[in-house]
C-alpha cells in the first residue's frame, strides 16, 4: 500500500490526463468523451453552469465516482480502478468537510496519522502548514469555533499537508462571503504558484475561473467546449455557448444575414447593412450554412452609441439603463433584438431614447448557426 | 380624510366588529387540551403530593387523611425494599438502554450500508414497536413457560437443559430485560437509521481520500456526527426504561420474591396491595423528582455540547 502511495515519491506534483472519458448515470450522460491534458504544475479551472459535468469529472479523477469509459491518468499511472486513497490526491470540498469533533491540529494531522507517520514528523508538518495557511493560533480550536474563512484555511491546510501529486478543489470559495472570497482567491493563487502542484479547480464563477486559471476548460451539457488561457477563451470564444457564458454582461449574440453590398461582403442587422471589413468578410465566406443566416457576437465594451445616424450604425431604442457607478450598461432594442452596451458613466442615455449603435467589425465574432461553432 | 376616518373606526371598536369567539379563538382551541391536562395530570399530581405528606386510611365511611409531614419520605429513605428497588431500576435502565442502543446502532449501520431487502427488514422491525406492551409480555410469558414454552423446547431439541426463565431469581430479571430489548431496540434503530441516512456525504469522501479505514471513519466521522441523535435516544430510552412496569407486572408481578421489584412495582404494591396510598405517593414523588433532576442535568450538560449548529 505504501508502495502505491509513494509511487511518484511524496511531494512530487504530477500531470493529469483524461482520455475519451465518459460518465453515464443510467440513461443520462453526465460527461461525454472528455479528453484533456493537464501539464505538471498547471492550475486548470473547470468552468460551466451547474449540471455541465465539471464536478462529475473532478469526482471521477478523485475516485469518488466510477468511470463509465475512457482512461484517467495521474502521472504515468492509470487510476481508473484505484481507490481514492491510492491516487495521491488531496481534495478541498465546498463544505470544507472538516472533522467536526477534532481540533484544527488533529484535522491537519489526520491524513498523516492515517498514513502512520511518526508523531514528531506529524507535529513538525502540522506546525509548518499552519504557518503557511496562517492558522497557528487556531490549532487548539474546533471547527465549530472558526469563521468561514478560517475553516477554509484549515481545509486548504489539510489538503497541502499531504504534499499530494494533484490538488482537487470543488468550489472551495463558494461558501465565503463576497469580500472574503475575493481575498482568499488571491491567496489561493499565490499558494498554488508557490507549491507548483497540479491543481484542478471546479467553479461556476467565471471571475474565479479567469483570475485563478492558467487554463480554463469550459464545459456544457457534459461536453468540453473549449480549453485555453483565460485571455484566449475570452478573446476568441470557440462556440456560441462560450461566447454567451464568459463576460459580465456576456457577449451580445445577434441573428444577422450575410449579404453582399455592391460586391463587398456585409452583414444585415434588421434592415441595416453593415460593411463587414476584411477579417469578418473572410469569415463570412467560410460559413457553411445554406442560406445566409449567421450569428454575430459583439462584446458590450465594443458597442459604440451615437446620438445621430452614422454610416454603418444600427437604429435602436433604449430599453433600460443600469448604472454601475464607474460605468453604465445600456440595453438597446434593435428591431426586436437586444444589445447591451457598456459605456462611460456619463454617456447620455435615457429609457426610450432613440440611439444608433455601431461596432468595429474587426473586433466582432462570427458563429455558424448550425454548428454554433466559431467561424474564422 | 375619508380613509382616515375608516381606519379610526376600525381601530376604535374592535369588540363590535370581531365576535367574542374570534377574539378568544386561541384560548378556545387549546381549551380541550387544558381541561384534559388539569383533570388527568395536574389534579392527580397535586393530590399525590398532598397524599405524600399524609397518612391515608381507607375506612367504611370513606377516606381519612392525616397530615404527617415528611414521615413518609423519611420512612422511604430507610426502607430496604425501596433502596433495593432503586438499585434494580437503575440496573434495568442502564442494561436495557445500553444493549438497545448498541444493537440499534449496529442494525442501523448494517442497513444503511445497503443490505439487500432493507425495506422489508425495516417494516418487520416496526412490528415490536406497534405491539401493546401487555400483549408482548403475555407472548413472551408463554414462550418462557418452562414446560411447554417454545424457548425451552428449542433448547431441548439441541440437547440443552430447560431453564426456569421467570422463576429463577438469578435469571428472571434478565429474561424480562430481553423482552424490553426485543420491543425497544427497533425504536433506537429507527432513529439512528434515519440519522445515518441524513448524514452529509462530504466528510466520508474526505476520509476516503485521506485513506481512513472503516473503523477510523466510524470513529472520527459517523460517531461524532451521530452524537446529537444518540444523546436524544439515550435520554428517551433511559427515562422510559426506568419507568418499566407492565412487562414485569404481567410476567412475574415483580417476582420471584422481590427480585424484580423496580420502583414502579414497589409503588404499586404499597398502594394497591397494602393500600398505603400516602407512602406510595411519597415514593412515587421522589422517583419523579429524581427523573426530572436527571433529565435536566442530562439535557444541560450532555446535550448542550451538541446543540450548537452542526458542522461538516
Amino acid at each position: 500500500m505504501m508502495r502505491l502511495l509513494g509511487s511518484r515519491g511524496e511531494g512530487r506534483s504530477a500531470p493529469v490526463s483524461f482520455e475519451r472519458v465518459c460518465k453515464r448515470f443510467g440513461a443520462v450522460t453526465a460527461v461525454d468523451d472528455l479528453s484533456l491534458e493537464v501539464p505538471n504544475g498547471e492550475m486548470l479551472v473547470l468552468l460551466g453552469p451547474s449540471g455541465c459535468g465539471k464536478t462529475t469529472s473532478l469526482r471521477m479523477l478523485a475516485g469518488l465516482e466510477s468511470i463509465t469509459g475512457g482512461t484517467i491518468r495521474i502521472g504515468e499511472t492509470v487510476v481508473n480502478a484505484l481507490p481514492p486513497r491510492a491516487r495521491d490526491i488531496a481534495m478541498v470540498f465546498q463544505s470544507y468537510a472538516l472533522y467536526s469533533h477534532l481540533t484544527v491540529y488533529e484535522n491537519l494531522a489526520y491524513p498523516l496519522r492515517v498514513r502512520k507517520l511518526s508523531k514528531a514528523e506529524i507535529d513538525h508538518r502540522v506546525r509548518d502548514v499552519a504557518q503557511v495557511v496562517q492558522i497557528e493560533e487556531l490549532l487548539d480550536r474546533k471547527p465549530r469555533a472558526l469563521s468561514g474563512g478560517q475553516r477554509q484555511r484549515v481545509a486548504l491546510g489539510r489538503a497541502i499537508i499531504r504534499r499530494p501529486a494533484v490538488f482537487l478543489m470543488d468550489e472551495p470559495l463558494s461558501n465565503l462571503d463576497a469580500k472574503l472570497r475575493l481575498h482568499t482567491r488571491g491567496e489561493l493563487k499565490r499558494f498554488q504558484r508557490e507549491l507548483a502542484t497540479t491543481t484542478i479547480y471546479v467553479t461556476h464563477d467565471q471571475a474565479e475561473a479567469m483570475t485563478l486559471a492558467d487554463r480554463v476548460a469550459i464545459m456544457n451539457g457534459g461536453v468540453l467546449q473549449q480549453v485555453g488561457p483565460p485571455k484566449e477563451v475570452y478573446a476568441r470564444p470557440a462556440s456560441v455557448f462560450v461566447a454567451g457564458f464568459l463576460g459580465s454582461p456576456p457577449m451580445n449574440l445577434l441573428a444577422v444575414e450575410a449579404t453582399s453590398d455592391h460586391g463587398a461582403p456585409s452583414l444585415r442587422i434588421g434592415e441595416t447593412p453593415i460593411p463587414a471589413g476584411d477579417r469578418l468578410g473572410a469569415s463570412i465566406s467560410r460559413l457553411r450554412t445554406n442560406g445566409n443566416a449567421a450569428i454575430l457576437g459583439v462584446r458590450p465594451e465594443d458597442v459604440v452609441l451615437h446620438r445621430t445616424e452614422e454610416p454603418g450604425s444600427v437604429p435602436s431604442e433604449v430599453f433600460v439603463v443600469e448604472d454601475l457607478g464607474n460605468e453604465r450598461l445600456v440595453t438597446l432594442n434593435a428591431a426586436g433584438q437586444y444589445v447591451v452596451a457598456r459605456v462611460h458613466a456619463d454617456a447620455p442615455a435615457e429609457m426610450g431614447d432613440r440611439l444608433w449603435f455601431a461596432f468595429d467589425p474587426g473586433r466582432a465574432h462570427l458563429f455558424d448557426p448550425l454548428t454554433e461553432r466559431r467561424v474564422d | 380624510m375619508a380613509s382616515e376616518a375608516a381606519v379610526a373606526e376600525r381601530h376604535a371598536t374592535p369588540a363590535q366588529i370581531v365576535p367574542w369567539w374570534e377574539r378568544n379563538l386561541a384560548w378556545l382551541l387549546v381549551a380541550p387540551m387544558i381541561v384534559m391536562f388539569v383533570v388527568f395530570a395536574l389534579l392527580p399530581s397535586l393530590t399525590a403530593i398532598l397524599f405524600a405528606f399524609s397518612h391515608i386510611k381507607l375506612t367504611r365511611g370513606g377516606m381519612q387523611r392525616t397530615f404527617i409531614g415528611v414521615d413518609n419520605f423519611q420512612r422511604a429513605l430507610e426502607d430496604p425494599i425501596v433502596r433495593q428497588s432503586a438499585g434494580i431500576t437503575l440496573k434495568w435502565a442502564l442494561v436495557v438502554t445500553t444493549v438497545e442502543i448498541l444493537l440499534g446502532l449496529g442494525l442501523a449501520l448494517l442497513l444503511a450500508h445497503g443490505v439487500r431487502g432493507r425495506g422489508v427488514f425495516t417494516s418487520l422491525l416496526i412490528i415490536p414497536i406497534i405491539m401493546p406492551p401487555v400483549a408482548v409480555s403475555l407472548m413472551w410469558f408463554f414462550m418462557y413457560e418452562p414446560n411447554f414454552g417454545v424457548i425451552n423446547y428449542l433448547l431441548n431439541q439441541v440437547g440443552l437443559p430447560s431453564v426456569l426463565w421467570l422463576s429463577d431469581p438469578n435469571i428472571a430479571l434478565y429474561a424480562m430485560m430481553a423482552v424490553d430489548v426485543w420491543q425497544a431496540t427497533p425504536f433506537a434503530f429507527l432513529l439512528l437509521y434515519a440519522a445515518i441516512l441524513s448524514l452529509p456525504r462530504d466528510p466520508y469522501e474526505a476520509a476516503a481520500i485521506d485513506g481512513a479505514s472503516r473503523w477510523h471513519i466510524f470513529r472520527t466521522v459517523t460517531l461524532p456526527l451521530l452524537l446529537p441523535v444518540l444523546g436524544v435516544v439515550v435520554l428517551l430510552r433511559l427515562i422510559d426504561a426506568a419507568r418499566v412496569f407492565d412487562k414485569i407486572f404481567v410476567m412475574t408481578r415483580g417476582g420471584p420474591g422481590s427480585s424484580a421489584y423496580t420502583t414502579t412495582l414497589t409503588v404499586y404494591v404499597e398502594a394497591f396491595n397494602k393500600y398505603d396510598f400516602g407512602y406510595a405517593s411519597a415514593i412515587s414523588f421522589m422517583f419523579q423528582v429524581v427523573l426530572v433532576i436527571f433529565g435536566t442535568i442530562y439535557v444541560r450538560r450532555v446535550m448542550a455540547d451538541y446543540s450548537a449548529p452542526a458542522e461538516s
